[in-house]
């Protein structure tokens, strides 16, 4: 190969210009579109330290274009960020590392959030925001806070345009949505609101087919579906579907909505939702029929509802109690009846806290 | 079977069969640009290296043709040995995966490089790398 190293060596000078040449370069004796290569490679819990090397890696390590690099490279892995609260009402994060197993306490939002409820989360790019919620007295914020997976840093984001609790929300594409929600005089919420990146600010809008008291949204194919709180309640509004095309929602009552009473996730074109009504089943919905048909149960004795669900890969995350995490290959779920066969993941030392949301950033 | 002739650097010959040079798709399109006739050239790739990079493309074909007995950890355990080589190797063969264009070697030493690193404590990684390259020079 013909690198710089094989030219002709001169004078001690020349052997320092090349010297300084090279210490510029991302990593001495590549080209730096490939020592590029070589860095967006690097496993994602190792970044941190890597960040320390020198304030070129550092900038590579945090800059946007990695994110998309390492998809491109198909290296990209997603790591679980979950909420939870505890008896004395406190909130906390934690993320997972699929790899490594174990949830890891997060840094601490720089505001207090003891005694909130009502708040909502969603990942928007390596971002995860939190917006909203309101204290024991059920009064509403607008504040949203955002925490940068890159950087491992929470800062303060724009306030949404309505102060709102008890609402849900979804993201697609480069847009988040706060949907719904109790507000703070006007009561239930037919308003939702779409948060633009790029511009760095919300926009209001309003639509009567907002249900209120929504329990759960799901994005699917760019749509959100969002759901009544109540698993029972009864047609005809509980159920509502927004088209980003058309900028407006359409109520919405059919097999599929009729039945979806839990969290739900999109994984590649199937979905999944954990019905918690009487043990836990986990359902994959007939995309054909709208069908919600059981994959198989969870053992009570692994897992303790209220759980969140999320997806990374081929693999489903069942999150309860106290972080506590049952694993489910996709590919191996289906092949058995019955009991579902998971792999299960250490839980926080308090097994009661109730987990509030479960988001995947994937870098 | 067709043969291709490839001329390395130092301007040595290697003829290679053509099903194995096309896993180059650099190689590939110089092949449909300018035919078989002739010698194709490849001045960026030292001898030392492309015989590597050829017996790497080549355990990969023999291990995925039908009737391969080798298990995915004999293929792990060859690929290990393989990129088990001082830094300045590693990097050229980094170099000429990349000019060669064959994706699956360049995944293996980028890969390679980037487990390298985390090993390392972050005050001896630059260092590691320089002073192999001080070493080569």
């Amino acid at each position: 190969m013909h690198g710089a190293s094989d030219r002709g060596r001169g004078g001690g000078e020349e052997d320092e210009e090349e010297e300084e040449s090279q210490q510029q370069l991302l990593i001495p004796g590549l080209p730096d579109d490939l020592a590029l290569r070589c860095l967006a490679r690097a496993a994602r819990q190792d970044h941190s330290a890597l960040r320390s090397v020198c304030r070129r890696w550092c900038q590579i390590l945090t800059s946007e274009q990695l994110p998309a690099l390492r998809r491109g490279l198909g290296v990209a892995e997603g790591w679980l960020y979950a909420l939870s609260r505890d008896k004395s009402e406190c909130l906390s994060w934690h993320v997972l590392d699929p790899s490594k197993r174990k949830w890891m306490e997060l840094p601490r939002l720089p505001e207090d959030l003891a005694g909130k409820f009502g708040l909502t989360c969603a990942v928007l790019g390596r971002e995860l925001f939190v917006m909203g919620g309101c204290d024991k007295y059920e009064e509403p914020t607008a504040e949203v806070w955002r925490y940068d997976a890159l950087k491992n840093r929470w800062s303060g984001a724009p306030r949404m345009e309505v102060a709102r609790c008890h609402f849900v929300s979804g993201s697609s594409s480069d847009r988040l949505y706060a949907i719904g929600g109790m507000g703070l005089v006007s009561g239930a919420l037919t308003s939702w609101e779409i948060f633009d990146k790029e511009k760095n600010h919300w926009s209001l809008y309003n639509d009567p087919n907002i249900v209120s008291d929504l329990g759960e949204s799901l994005v699917l194919d760019g749509r959100i579906y969002v759901r009544h709180a109540s698993p029972g309640i009864i047609p005809p509004f509980y159920a509502a579907v927004y088209d980003p095309q058309a900028n407006a929602w359409d109520a919405l009552d059919n097999q599929m909505t009729r039945q979806w009473c839990g969290p739900a996730v999109a994984v590649g074109g199937d979905v999944y939702m954990l019905d918690q009504t009487l043990g836990i089943k986990l359902m994959v919905l007939n995309r054909a029929t709208g069908e919600w048909n059981t994959v198989g149960r969870l053992s009570p004795h692994s897992i303790r509802t209220p759980c969140r669900i999320a997806a990374v890969g081929k693999n489903l995350y069942v999150v309860g109690r106290g972080l506590k995490t049952m694993v489910l290959n996709l590919e191996e779920a289906g092949k058995h009846r019955g009991l579902l066969v998971t792999s299960s993941i250490e839980g926080l030392r308090s097994v009661d806290d109730v987990v509030v949301s479960c988001n995947v950033i994937e870098l | 079977m067709v043969k291709v002739t490839l001329k390395s650097a130092e301007g040595d010959v290697f003829e290679v069969d053509e099903e194995l040079a096309l896993e180059s798709l650099m190689v590939k399109n110089m092949i449909e640009d300018v035919g078989l006739d002739s010698a194709i050239s490849l001045p960026n790739v030292s001898s030392t290296i492309l015989a590597k990079v050829i017996e790497y493309i080549k355990f990969h074909m023999d291990a995925q043709k039908d009737g391969s007995k080798k298990t995915s950890e004999e293929i792990k355990a060859f690929d290990d040995d393989f990129v088990n080589v001082g830094i300045p190797t590693l990097f050229e063969m980094v170099l000429a995966s990349n000019y060669l264009n064959v994706k699956s070697l360049l995944s293996l030493t980028c890969n390679t490089v980037a487990n390298m690193i985390k090993t390392k404590p972050p005050a001896e990684v630059k260092e590691m790398f320089t002073s192999a390259k001080q070493a080569k020079a």
